[in-house]
């Protein structure tokens, strides 16, 4: 009993503690009023890529003097609801977060609306019209970069039948998730364009013992295979599961193998012939180009006046090992795919008043993995 | 309590029994200091008390129907396959009529708790096994019906407030508290954990008791879908990812032995409870990776079952 | 210090407590090489505590325990066995779903493991040797040990402790779990260690046994020695008193022999055929004893089983007032059938557990049938209970794994006496418990019986049957064999003469 009172009064203390703290002065600055940006992101997925998101996101905000908090999120819609409620207690003053679905974004935008944040989204459209709608009517939307998935995913079946493939296997992110669709839809109008027949898709591949499964059953299910194409996966190491799945099939370079979203190992394979194409480059641009949008609505500058600011940024080509070395060094490096002062000149508004909707899809137009090697490499 | 009293009171070994007793306690109070002070008083701050509360919410809904499970020396390891499934189908049910989302939720967790039980004591499956088996299915057939996810009107975010999460937590509270502690039902879970067959033999239903345990837990989990449904406004194949071991954990750090039997405490489920999602926040706050979360929760499972692990009843062992 | 180099084991002052109760203080016993040194003492004065400090279970919380003349500390029971001590117990002390051969080297797997993978087969192979050296034939060491019975699986913990030809073997009231044959090897087992110059230090209730296996005699009350004896001074009535405290009349049994059987049958099993059970009809009346006998395999353990709904008959039915037929223990307990059972700490009581919590466990539903049980009558009827059955803790709240074997036998019975049950299946109520707690539950069945309740004895004693039955049914490889009955007069002889 006498235990219980000790620890009742140690609790009591840290309570009252608890009221003083936090109490500290914040420092003044020139520039713009600081910031704080949430970004719910899976920091303990070490795939590459993933790292890089969450670097050039971090950059864009530090460039203009934010500071970049982040939880840990597992990407589901009522996970992400959960981070948001939680980083609007810490007191954020933007949030930026890739959604999981359409349906979860009223949710989000009433309760920053309620707590005066505002949100911007990465990688995603609003597919859904009711909702785009609501969405881009919100004072508190600040828009978001987007791929032209549909565009993308046909263009790249029609390279892959241009390279002979006629049948074709295909892998793809989840039914419902905006992306997949779209690049479903994209691949079918490809498909029927260029007269590849697509055998089978599956869904919802997270683990690379899975993505074995899926291959090997293509191989014995389909003979007649002679393409698997990725659309879009969160496993990790997608492509050297495939590649191992292959070899041990002996199908290695036989099969022709594509991929939309770059990620770091495709040099060997494109180097070894038994990887063809890759579509992507946007997983950097994407989320750095959403985190500019969001910190130039924090800041009070918005790029666009009336409404939401939606950026649509080009996939890249990649089909020599060449590229794809520069694309590791470059891409998934450290750095962002634009640095400190390149973004603090060019892309916010608050320091470059030329900056318009014009400026940035004419900045967006000269992105391309040439253009970042000869800018990192001054 | 009484038992822990007269427990305390043995001469040998005094603080140590009193320690392991009551190590629920001090964990708690650990986590909470600890991150106080690291956090530099923002963990319980007004704001994050809210964000404690809400993490706290289902797990805490969830682990107190869970005791019954664990004092019958048994695992549930479908908690987070049942939120998701009850979810999903409370969101097809959404598009017939909103007032179905409600009761379709409980019946799909409860029709689910029945076929757990009913592995359990009839077929006489493994708990852990045959939970396992029915979270895959249930995970398999959620993903299957979503194809991603189905959203529900916006209007039922009006259920996500806080005043009807703390009555449903008030009720599931009382509910499971007085079946616990003061019903044969609790005491019969108990009893079973201990030893089945005195249990039997002192004219326990054996089967009827471990069904019905299965069926609570399963039950609470159609309102821990339903809350998660409201709160989203979507019902996705990531619903309830991984809500078993968020509620396996809060249970184990309250002390909470595998071993079931008379040492499985309520109390455990709430302090337990509280500890995780004060942990978790506190975690956040700090801003320590997911990584390094990931690690720290895996010492905390093994540190606390090593700790809870009542040698009594390893007795036989020597 | 003459006399410390002679003994080969020396204990001085030994002290244990659990909370307020002493169970040994200032305890002292000396044992010299190549004696049978027996141990006695009511239940809960004391012996088993000493003889788990000895085997390393626990420690002592006082006192110096001298081995070969050097001080003796064990730090757990390997550390005991790797000195030279080891021990077998009255209760069960076999680890379930493993082999016999794996039961016997418990611990010991690294003398059969190369490079981390555990050879099997050899391990098998010195298994059936530490059986045959024991004289064991009719076990095999690859055989799953829960295969055994109660008594084979005895026989297995005598070969895992003489496997490592230990110094001090401690017998913790073994014999009780042995049939007449196990007991026999085990006397044997004894000689023979005794010869090659061991000891043994033989706890027991039986103190017949204990006058004739024994070369001297520690005898314990409540914690304290109260007695050295050397076989000369062997007097059973001595014993007896020093352990009791007081004059115990030798006849505990009943004395009266008017059966005064009433008509009324009130539980019978009609044609039952199951394991090994066939076609077996048995009736037991309002208000009488009724004894059951026969060899430990011959299916009277089943048969009270059968009775209670624990087994449901392949054949036949089990009735209860010759209409109702019992459906599982559930409903028997319902309907005023209790069971106490022979596995006493697998099977009657939860030991992990209070005794309050062991008491009301079937009554629940008879305080409140609904809702909330009154936390106030729970303990109102555990200690009304555990004080008439004198229960000796410090309160109903104590868990029952810190009482003696009788202590916790009177629990179990007073859980059914709480519960208010007419109709008592009672397996062996007295296997492994001292004179003292004997004698307690024959004056107890005597007087439910003239309370007007039922009483099924189930016995392997046969002087327990024919003390106290009004009528006794014998078994013999799953039949009835024979029916005695007490008006008759019956007899031990002519009782073996049915059973074998």
């Amino acid at each position: 009993m006498k235990l219980k009172k000790i620890t009742a009064c140690v609790l009591a203390a840290t309570m009252t503690a608890s009221l003083f703290a936090g109490m500290g002065v914040q420092a003044e600055s020139a520039d713009p009023e600081p910031f704080t940006i949430g970004f719910p992101w899976d920091t303990a997925n070490t795939d590459p890529t993933w790292i890089s998101i969450y670097n050039n996101v971090k950059a864009a905000v530090e460039a203009a003097g934010g500071e970049l908090v982040n939880v840990e999120t597992d990407n589901s819609a009522d996970g992400l609801i959960d981070n948001v409620s939680e980083l609007i207690s810490r007191d954020v003053d933007g949030i930026l977060f890739m959604p999981a679905s359409d349906s979860m974004l009223p949710t989000v935008d009433a309760m920053c609306a309620d707590a005066g944040v505002y949100w911007g989204t990465i990688f995603r459209t609003i597919s859904d019209e009711d909702i785009q709608e609501a969405m881009y009517s919100s004072d508190w939307f600040a828009g978001g970069c987007h791929e032209d998935d549909e565009a993308c995913a046909a263009d790249i079946v029609k390279s892959m039948s241009e390279m002979g493939v006629t049948d074709l296997g295909v892998i793809n992110i989840a039914k419902g998730d905006t992306s997949s669709d779209l690049r479903d839809k994209g691949a079918a109008e490809g498909a029927e364009e260029a007269g590849v027949n697509i055998l089978n898709t599956t869904y919802d591949i997270s683990v690379t013992t899975d993505m074995t499964k899926t291959i090997e059953s293509y191989i014995a299910a389909y003979p007649e295979m002679n393409g698997i194409l990725v659309l879009g996966t969160y496993c990790e190491a997608a492509i050297p599961t495939i590649e191992k799945a292959l070899a041990d099939h002996n199908k290695a370079g036989e099969i022709k193998v594509g991929r939309i979203d770059f990620e770091s190992s495709l040099g060997d394979y494109l180097h070894e012939g038994t990887f063809h194409v890759s579509y992507g480059g946007q997983q950097q641009i994407d989320p750095l180009m959403s985190a500019v949008i969001l910190v130039n609505k924090v800041i009070g500058t918005p790029i666009v006046e009336e409404g939401p600011t939606n950026i649509i940024t080009p996939y890249l080509e990649l089909t020599s090992a060449e590229e794809a070395a520069d694309f590791n060094d470059y891409f998934l490096g450290d750095e962002a795919v634009y640095t400190a002062d390149e973004i603090k000149d060019s892309m916010i508004k608050y320091y470059n008043a030329d900056i318009d909707m014009d400026y940035m899809d004419k900045l967006i137009a000269t992105f391309s993995i040439a253009d970042v090697v000869s800018r990192h490499s001054k | 309590m009484e038992n822990s009293k007269s427990f305390t009171a043995a001469k040998g070994g005094l603080t140590k029994e009193k320690f392991l007793n009551n190590f629920a306690f001090f964990g708690l109070l650990l986590v909470l200091v600890l991150f106080e002070i690291l956090t530099r008083g923002k963990l319980l701050g007004q704001r994050n008390l809210m964000n404690i509360f809400n993490n706290f919410f289902s797990i805490a809904l969830c682990a107190m129907m869970y005791s019954f499970v664990m004092a019958l020396g048994e695992l549930d390891l479908s908690v987070g396959a049942i939120v998701g499934f009850s979810a999903a189908m409370a969101a097809f049910a959404s598009e017939i009529s909103i007032y179905l989302i409600l009761p379709v939720a409980l019946i799909t967790g409860l029709l689910i708790g029945l076929i757990n039980g009913f592995a359990t004591a009839y077929l006489r499956v493994e708990s852990f096994i045959g939970t396992l088996a029915v979270s895959f299915v249930f995970r398999g057939l959620t993903t299957y019906f979503l194809n991603g996810s189905v959203g529900i009107p916006i209007a039922m975010r009006a259920f996500d407030k806080d005043w009807v999460k703390i009555i449903a937590l008030l009720l599931v509270l009382t509910i499971s508290y007085l079946l616990y502690e003061r019903c044969a039902f609790g005491k019969h879970c108990r009893a079973v954990g201990a030893s089945h067959e005195a249990a039997r033999q002192s004219g326990v239903n054996v089967q009827k008791t471990r069904m019905a345990a299965f069926a609570l837990v399963g039950l609470v989990c159609g309102l821990v879908g339903f809350f998660t449904l409201v709160r989203a406004c979507t019902a996705s194949s990531k619903t309830g990812n991984s809500f078993e071991f968020d509620v396996l954990l809060a249970v184990l750090f309250g002390g909470m032995p595998l071993s079931g039997g008379w040492p499985v405490k309520f109390r455990a489920a709430v302090i337990g409870s509280i500890a995780m999602a004060a942990l978790k926040s506190g975690m956040s706050l700090i801003g320590i990776d997911g990584l390094t979360q990931q690690v720290v929760e895996g010492v905390i499972l093994i540190a606390v079952v090593v700790l809870s692990f009542d040698r009594r009843n390893a007795g036989v062992i020597k | 210090m003459n006399e410390n180099d002679k003994c080969l084991f020396r204990a001085e002052k030994i002290r244990k407590t659990f909370g307020s109760v002493h169970a040994l203080s200032d305890f002292d016993i000396t044992i010299q090489p190549g004696e049978i040194r027996g141990l006695v003492g009511e239940n809960g004065s004391g012996k088993s505590t000493f003889s788990s400090i000895i085997a390393g279970i626990q420690k002592c919380d006082s006192g110096k325990m001298y081995l070969e003349g050097k001080e003796y500390l064990p730090t757990g029971t390997v550390d005991a066995i790797n000195h030279g001590i080891s021990m077998v117990v009255q209760e069960q002390g076999t680890i379930s779903k493993i082999s016999v051969a794996a039961n016997i080297f418990f611990g010991k797997e690294i003398m059969f493991a190369k490079h981390g993978v555990l050879n099997v087969k050899k391990m098998n192979e010195e298994a059936a040797k530490a059986l045959t050296d024991i004289g064991v034939d009719n076990i095999r060491p690859e055989m799953m040990i829960d295969k055994l019975t109660f008594e084979d699986r005895k026989l297995v913990e005598l070969a895992r402790a003489l496997y490592t030809s230990p110094k001090i073997w401690i017998v913790d009231e073994t014999t009780t779990a042995l049939n007449v044959s196990g007991r026999e090897l085990l006397y044997q087992l004894m000689e023979k260690m005794k010869a090659s110059g061991g000891s043994i230090l033989f706890i027991s209730h039986d103190i017949d046994e204990i006058m004739e296996k024994c070369d001297s005699l520690t005898i314990l009350r409540d914690g304290f020695l109260t007695a050295d004896l050397k076989k000369e001074e062997f007097e059973a009535d001595k014993i007896r008193q020093l352990m009791i405290g007081r004059e115990l009349s030798d006849h505990y049994y009943r004395e009266d022999v008017d059966a005064n059987p009433k008509k009324e049958v009130v539980l019978e099993t009609k044609n039952v055929s199951c394991d090994i059970l066939s076609d077996v009809s048995v009736q037991l009346h309002r208000g009488e004893i009724l004894g059951v006998g026969g060899l430990s395999d011959c299916g009277m353990h089943t048969l009270g089983k059968v009775l209670f709904g624990l087994i449901r008959p392949d054949v036949g039915m089990v009735l209860k007032n010759t209409r109702e037929e019992v459906k599982c223990a559930a409903w028997a307990t319902s309907h005023g059938i209790g069971y106490v059972s022979k596995n006493r700490d697998q099977e009657s009581m939860m030991i992990i557990c209070s005794i309050k919590d062991n008491i009301c466990l079937p009554s629940l539903k008879d305080i409140t049938p609904v809702g909330p049980v009154s936390v106030k009558k729970q303990k109102q009827l555990a200690e009304t209970w555990a004080k008439r059955m004198e229960v000796k803790a410090d309160s109903v709240n104590v868990f029952c794994n810190i009482l003696s074997g009788g202590n916790k036998q009177k629990v179990v019975l007073a859980k059914w006496l709480g519960k208010g049950s007419d109709i008592l299946i009672l397996d062996c109520p007295t296997r492994g418990i001292d004179v003292g707690t004997k004698a307690a539950i024959y004056q107890l069945i005597e007087k439910l019986k003239k309370d007007g309740k039922s009483i099924l004895l189930i016995s392997e004693e046969l002087p327990e049957l024919i003390g106290m039955s009004d009528r006794i049914i014998l078994l013999k490889d799953g039949r009835i064999s024979g029916e005695f009955h007490r008006e008759e007069g019956m007899t031990e002889a002519k009782l073996i003469q049915k059973m074998i």
